[in-house]
């Protein structure tokens, strides 16, 4: 009973109710993804759009350190303007690589990826910023979403709940088009379906993912997000609707569990999430090998 | 062939973790034979007890008592909600205007290189110890720095009333009139 009178307690503060909204909403948006990247052999991709974001916000917070006329709208919290529009050239860039591109997807994926974090530390780096700034901290919280989640304001919160709301509505309504796509690109140009448009869908989609996941988990653990739950559902189910709702459901309840448990026991929120996320891979792991014997 | 390599792994893993183990209680009894200890075993032991102290959670230190009722009482809290609060009270710190607010940290103090004005704050760390907060405090009576203060690193326990104040057109928290439990 204790622990319940503590998690009363901790509701109260406006900052766990906050996280606790994104956290589901973030959690419901990347399972959703999850299992169409999985399916496409993209689920890297995440990760190197994740390192994109990160290069991303080292340069939002750069231009907002350089050009202090625009902290009112580039500052620390608020630099989505900068970095939204990065994420989503590049996921478009990656998506695009076709059969016949010089540099082939998983070598343009580890490229980007590792570039843009490089980039980004380099940038972070630079003597611009003020002696008092802790960087280390920054880039701490950034890449492993240490407390970021817990110090959300009322205006992130609305912008993360909209965000969501436009993910899960495109996504029921072109819900068809990118199951097509997502089992057989060529039938589905074949018949009709313009691939490449909805490919750039999902790349947009998969990129606005990404820049609000970076809050809840940090860049680096952004892929265990969308790509645990969609795994875990893989390993009981079959169809893509029963395996899509499934990886909503364990994502949205990993998620809440991961924080309630990061807040009660004062540990890393994005790690926390990821170690529920595999916990939950191990379990359904098991009752998938119950159920029709255990295969690699 | 496989359980054979199998087995070795499995011995030279056991082996790796005795040998750690010898490491360590091979440093214990150095340290206990306090008559054969060189200066550079001094310093590096006087250095890990440092690091020891510096980089605690705040959850596991034994910060000391302070009769002081407040309206935010960060001492009940561990180090996670710790943190985001009083991330919180300084980036809305209209919400938490003149409400008594007692915190546990450690002891740290800033001096203006320009105009020489000290700065003393409660440093809170975050779970990973990578963040933390200071909330800056000015502490009731007449005390002169180093003689009434602690020592940077010291555990302490603050309570007082929360304000802001204008410095240089910045705005700044702290909190006023304060207690201290040294």
């Amino acid at each position: 009973m204790e622990i319940f009178d503590t998690l009363a307690y901790y509701f109260q503060f406006p900052q766990v109710r906050y996280a606790l909204i994104v956290g589901v909403l973030v959690a419901l948006c990347a399972s959703l993804l999850g299992v169409t990247l999985v399916l496409k052999r993209f689920s890297f991709i995440g990760d190197g759009l994740s390192h994109v974001a990160f290069g991303a916000m080292a340069i939002a917070s750069i231009t907002g350190v350089l050009f202090s006329q625009l902290q009112p709208i580039i500052d620390s919290t608020n630099n989505m303007i900068i970095i939204m529009p990065i994420t989503v050239i590049s996921a478009v860039l990656l998506l695009r690589t076709g059969k016949n591109a010089k540099v082939k997807g998983d070598a343009s994926v580890a490229m980007i990826s590792v570039g843009a974090l490089a980039i980004g530390y380099l940038l972070m780096n630079l003597d611009v910023f003020p002696k008092s700034a802790n960087i280390s901290g920054d880039v701490c919280s950034t890449l492993f979403g240490s407390l970021s989640i817990l110090t959300l304001t009322p205006g992130e919160v609305w912008f993360c709940a909209i965000v969501s709301l436009i993910v899960v509505v495109v996504f029921i309504l072109f819900y068809n088009k990118i199951f097509c796509v997502t089992f057989d690109e060529d039938f589905a140009r074949a018949t009709g379906t313009k691939a490449g448009l909805y490919n750039l869908l999902i790349a947009i989609i998969i990129a606005v993912i990404i820049v609000i996941s970076m809050n809840l988990v940090g860049s680096l653990l952004i892929s265990a997000l969308v790509i645990f739950p969609a795994l875990s559902a893989m390993r009981v189910l079959k169809s893509f609707k029963a395996v899509t709702i499934c990886s909503a459901c364990i994502s949205v309840f990993c998620a809440a569990l991961g924080i309630l448990l990061s807040i009660l026991f004062s540990t890393p929120v994005g790690s926390t999430i990821v170690a529920v996320d595999i916990a939950a891979f191990i379990v359904f792991t098991i009752i998938g090998g119950v159920k029709g014997g255990f295969k690699r | 062939m496989k359980k054979a390599i199998i087995a070795i792994i499995s011995f030279l893993i056991v082996l790796s973790l005795f040998a750690g183990c010898s490491g360590n209680s091979q440093s214990e009894n150095k340290a206990a034979q306090g008559s054969k200890l060189t200066i550079n075993d001094i310093l590096a032991s006087s250095q890990a007890q440092e690091t020891t102290v510096l980089g605690t959670s705040p959850d596991s230190l034994d910060y000391p008592e302070l009769d002081y009722t407040a309206e935010v009482d960060l001492t009940v809290l561990n180090s996670n909600m710790v943190y985001s609060t009083v991330y919180n009270m300084v980036n809305s710190s209209e919400d938490y205007l003149d409400k008594t607010v007692k915190a546990s940290g450690t002891f740290d103090v800033y001096t203006d290189p320009n105009t020489g004005q000290m700065y003393y704050a409660c440093l809170i760390a975050d779970a990973a110890a990578c963040c933390s907060q200071g909330l800056e405090f000015s502490w009731k009576g007449d005390h002169k720095y180093p003689q009434d203060y602690l020592q940077v690193g010291d555990p302490i326990t603050v309570g007082g009333v929360f304000e802001t104040y204008e410095e240089d057109g910045v705005r700044y928290c702290r909190l006023k009139d304060a207690q201290l439990a040294l």
